[in-house]
């Protein structure tokens, strides 16, 4: 047997696995980065910071979720928000808790729409699609 | 075979044993470390924004400190009053779970000029899961409503993120 054809055999073959184990390692970080459940986890940490803004704002007010969200359904309720995609399993949900001040009440449930909207109305944070008429005045 | 071959023939296999084992390491260390430690920075936000959002309620909401005219009902944002300025009080403005709330954001409030000292330490208010491990304050320029009076002072909010 040739040792020097043997010895570039192994260089090569050593390469091929580096390229093939640094190529895996940069899709697999690109799929995490674009990944349904770390979109959930940021959508479901914005809305948490949106409860939580509308709490210590005096008045009323309504925000918009600034991007599309219709492959999520939502649940508010008075101490934790839920986002998820229909069908999938109770264990991929994500639950975001906070504290709301006493007499205050968060509800709402959003299924697949465009865009959501967060409302304060005295003591109550509802959580629903957005309306036009709501947003321009 | 040679004594050589044969010699090279092991030195292969310890070669290819020893790359193996390596390979799962490095996989085992990708899947459990590296890829969920990526994936916590891709979602992090600053606990200085977490704890000011949240810490808006203690100035701008009357069910909390905030002055609001009892003629009137406006709400006088930015302004404390100093008569719901009580421990009671901060106990139905914030709370964390009796349990577990220790693992999210806990507050101590300090009005300055306005806390009263016992036995040598100031009298804070604090939420029902605060231990006094400060990871950073803020401070609000905040008006007091004392009686009649309107007195600017600071309000300062001693942050504890999680133990």
């Amino acid at each position: 047997m040739n040792k020097k054809g043997i010895t570039t055999l192994m260089i090569v073959l050593e390469i091929i696995i580096i390229l093939f184990a640094s190529y895996s390692i940069f899709s697999i970080a690109s799929r995490y980065a674009s990944s349904e459940t770390t979109n959930k986890i940021i959508i479901a940490d914005d809305i948490k910071m949106m409860v939580d803004t509308l709490v210590g704002t005096p008045g009323e007010a309504v925000v918009q979720y600034p991007s599309n969200i219709s492959k999520y359904t939502f649940i508010l309720s008075s101490s934790s928000v839920s986002v998820f995609i229909k069908g999938e399993g109770e264990q991929k949900k994500i639950v975001r808790y906070f504290s709301l001040p006493e007499g205050y009440q968060a509800f709402g449930t959003l299924e697949e729409k465009d865009v959501l909207c967060l409302e304060k109305e005295k003591k109550k944070i509802v959580l629903k699609e957005c309306k036009e008429e709501k947003l321009s005045t | 075979m040679g004594e050589e071959d044969i010699f090279d023939l092991t030195r292969k296999q310890i070669y290819w044993g020893i790359a193996a084992f390596m390979v799962v390491v490095a996989t085992l260390l990708l899947v459990f470390v590296l890829l969920p430690q990526y994936q916590g920075s891709l979602v992090e936000v600053p606990d200085e924004l977490r704890a000011e959002l949240i810490s808006l309620r203690f100035v701008n909401t009357p069910e909390c400190f905030t002055y609001q005219d009892p003629a009137t009902g406006r709400i006088f944002a930015g302004v404390i009053d100093l008569q719901k300025f009580t421990q009671e009080r901060m106990d139905k403005c914030y709370r964390t779970e009796p349990e577990k709330g220790f693992k999210d954001f806990n507050f101590a409030l300090e009005l300055e000029g306005h806390t009263p000292v016992v036995d040598g330490q100031k009298k804070l208010l604090r939420t029902n899961n605060f231990f006094n491990k400060v990871d950073f304050t803020l401070y609000k320029q905040v008006l007091v409503r004392n009686g009649d009076r309107f007195e600017p002072t600071r309000l300062v909010i001693h942050v504890q993120t999680k133990i």
